[in-house]
């Protein structure tokens, strides 16, 4: 810190008056402000995060924080103090308009002005898809001879929310069928099969939510002599009261029992359900590892455990388009038993 | 005494009386003392009369206990020939302010006083008051001089500096319309 002193002089040509005045220059500024921005805000997004001002080495002085344009929809609160030396101001609203833009916030009142916090912000467009609202997901094993029926937690739904299962199970201990009542609905009008709901494929389910529902708990029943499955639920929901046109698009990659690669690739162009399933039979443990997917992100693991039950597996899900996976070789065993799903969806 | 006759051209009447003439008051003021401004030359004057039959020197003085404001002084006491006397206020006023002074004229015989209240005002001067943060070296730097004039000055004011820190710079005048003048600091500190 320096201080340089400078006289200045106004005069009218018959008065004049000086003024003596004594600058400090600080090395770097002694009021910093602080925030953390939202990543990858989207229209729609609830945008809340602070913004911090803090002086420090002896700056004084009753901060305001300011800024200058905002992304739309959104605004800066009153500055309140926090301490001796913090301030703070919040930056809240719901984005409107995707766009592309700086942000600069500053902080007056302080006896040296603050560095200004620089926002450099991209505002994505809304997704086109649906929102998912809901995933839950169940892993479940039968031993031989018997019977095994899961419930998976109930989730809220709403009229026009479009449910989506999907069961991926090895070797041949499998989910018999998802018929009717099967996926039940406790106090709500929702039955696969029904006018409202589409098999689309034996491991995948579609339904549309009726006018009067409001939660749904999935039952899967597992009829093998040794099985084992791991399946999910998924609830999209999307503005407005109906669905346009929902065009479920399966692709069933792969079911195959020997050490084989797969390595056909899937793309998808828009919102896209995606599970993978990598076992061994309950007489091989065989070695597993899952391949790589791109785009997708998993959300938990499969069951593992003794013989019959999936040894390694992953249940993945994808929002957005995906760019493609596939499943590699390297499986130790004459039983390993590995599936690929994908079940893009066309919402409009 | 007067006697006043009334005639018809054949009878009269007398009547004798006695007319009873007030003396005339001692001395009388009379004062010329202009409001004055602080710092501007000045100049007023008492003036005291006296009937003609009268006798005496006459002096104007200040009374005791009164003083002019700061900066004025009172001359000496000077015969106009006409029964009447002068004494110049003169001086600069250096303070503003409303001063009441009592004036004093003595003849050795006669005395009379004159109290007078003198006004002062300020002078017309230019103010100036700066809006400058401190710095910070490589950040831009917005600041700012104002000046206005005050106390009946006139004119387009402007502002000057002799040094500013390295990486700022002093912008023109400009009149903001409101009777205030304002030249910005900006730059960017080195």
């Amino acid at each position: 810190m320096s201080t340089f002193t400078s006289t200045f002089t106004a005069s009218n040509g018959a008065q004049s008056k000086t003024l003596a005045y004594t600058f400090t220059v600080y090395a770097t500024s002694p009021i910093t402000l602080s925030a953390t921005f939202p990543t990858s805000p989207k229209v729609g997004d609830a945008v809340n995060f602070d913004v911090t001002a803090t002086l420090a080495n002896g700056a004084t002085g009753t901060l305001t924080i300011t800024q200058d344009t905002l992304p739309a929809g959104l605004s800066l609160g009153a500055t309140s103090q926090v301490d001796a030396n913090h301030y703070k101001a919040t930056v809240s609203g719901t984005l409107t308009t995707a766009a592309t833009g700086t942000t600069n916030f500053g902080a007056t009142g302080g006896s040296v002005a603050a560095q200004e916090l620089a926002w450099n912000w991209t505002v994505s467009a809304a997704p086109s898809g649906p929102t998912r609202v809901a995933l839950v997901q169940a892993h479940g094993s039968s031993v031989t001879g018997a019977v095994g029926a899961f419930d998976f937690p109930a989730v809220d739904i709403k009229a026009g929310d479009l449910l989506v299962v999907q069961y991926t199970c090895p070797f041949n201990r499998y989910i018999t069928t998802l018929s009717d009542g099967q996926l039940n609905s406790y106090g709500v009008d929702i039955q696969w099969n029904s006018v409202t709901g589409t098999k689309t494929d034996s491991q995948i389910w579609h339904a549309v939510a009726n006018a009067d529902a409001t939660s749904v708990v999935l039952h899967a029943v597992l009829n093998g002599t040794v099985g084992a499955f791991s399946a999910f639920l998924l609830v999209y929901r999307k503005t407005g009261t109906t669905w346009g046109v929902d065009t479920p698009n399966v692709k069933h990659l792969a079911a195959v029992y020997t050490n084989t690669a797969v390595t056909t690739p899937v793309s998808t162009s828009g919102p896209a359900i995606v599970s993978m399933l990598i076992g061994n039979d309950q007489y091989d443990n065989a070695a597993v590892t899952t391949g790589t997917w791109t785009g997708a992100t998993k959300v938990a693991d499969g069951p593992s455990g003794y013989g019959g039950v999936i040894g390694t597996s992953g249940e993945y899900i994808a929002d957005a388009a995906l760019s493609g996976m596939s499943m590699g070789a390297g499986f130790d065993g004459s039983y390993v038993y590995k599936d690929l799903l994908a079940v893009p969806f066309t919402f409009t | 005494m007067s006697t006043f006759s009334a005639t018809n051209g054949t009878q009269t009447k007398t009547l004798v009386d006695t007319i009873n003439v007030a003396a005339q008051a001692g001395l009388t003021f009379s004062t010329s003392l202009p409001s004055g401004t602080a710092n501007a030359p000045y100049s007023g004057s008492v003036t005291v009369s006296r009937q003609p039959n009268a006798s005496g020197t006459m002096t104007i003085s200040v009374d005791t206990g009164f003083s002019l404001p700061a900066g004025l002084t009172l001359g000496a006491t000077v015969d106009n020939g006409d029964n009447t006397w002068t004494a110049d206020v003169t001086g600069t006023p250096t303070t503003q302010g409303n001063t009441t002074v009592q004036f004093k004229a003595t003849d050795g015989v006669q005395t009379n006083t004159k109290s007078v209240s003198m006004a002062i005002a300020a002078a017309p001067d230019v103010s100036i008051t700066a809006n400058l943060p401190d710095a910070v070296v490589g950040y831009p730097y917005t600041g700012s001089v104002t000046a206005q004039n005050i106390n009946g000055a006139t004119g387009a004011i402007t502002i000057t500096v002799d040094s500013l820190p390295a990486g700022l710079t002093l912008g023109s005048t400009v009149d903001n319309g409101d009777g205030t003048f304002t030249a910005p600091v900006t730059g960017t500190p080195t």
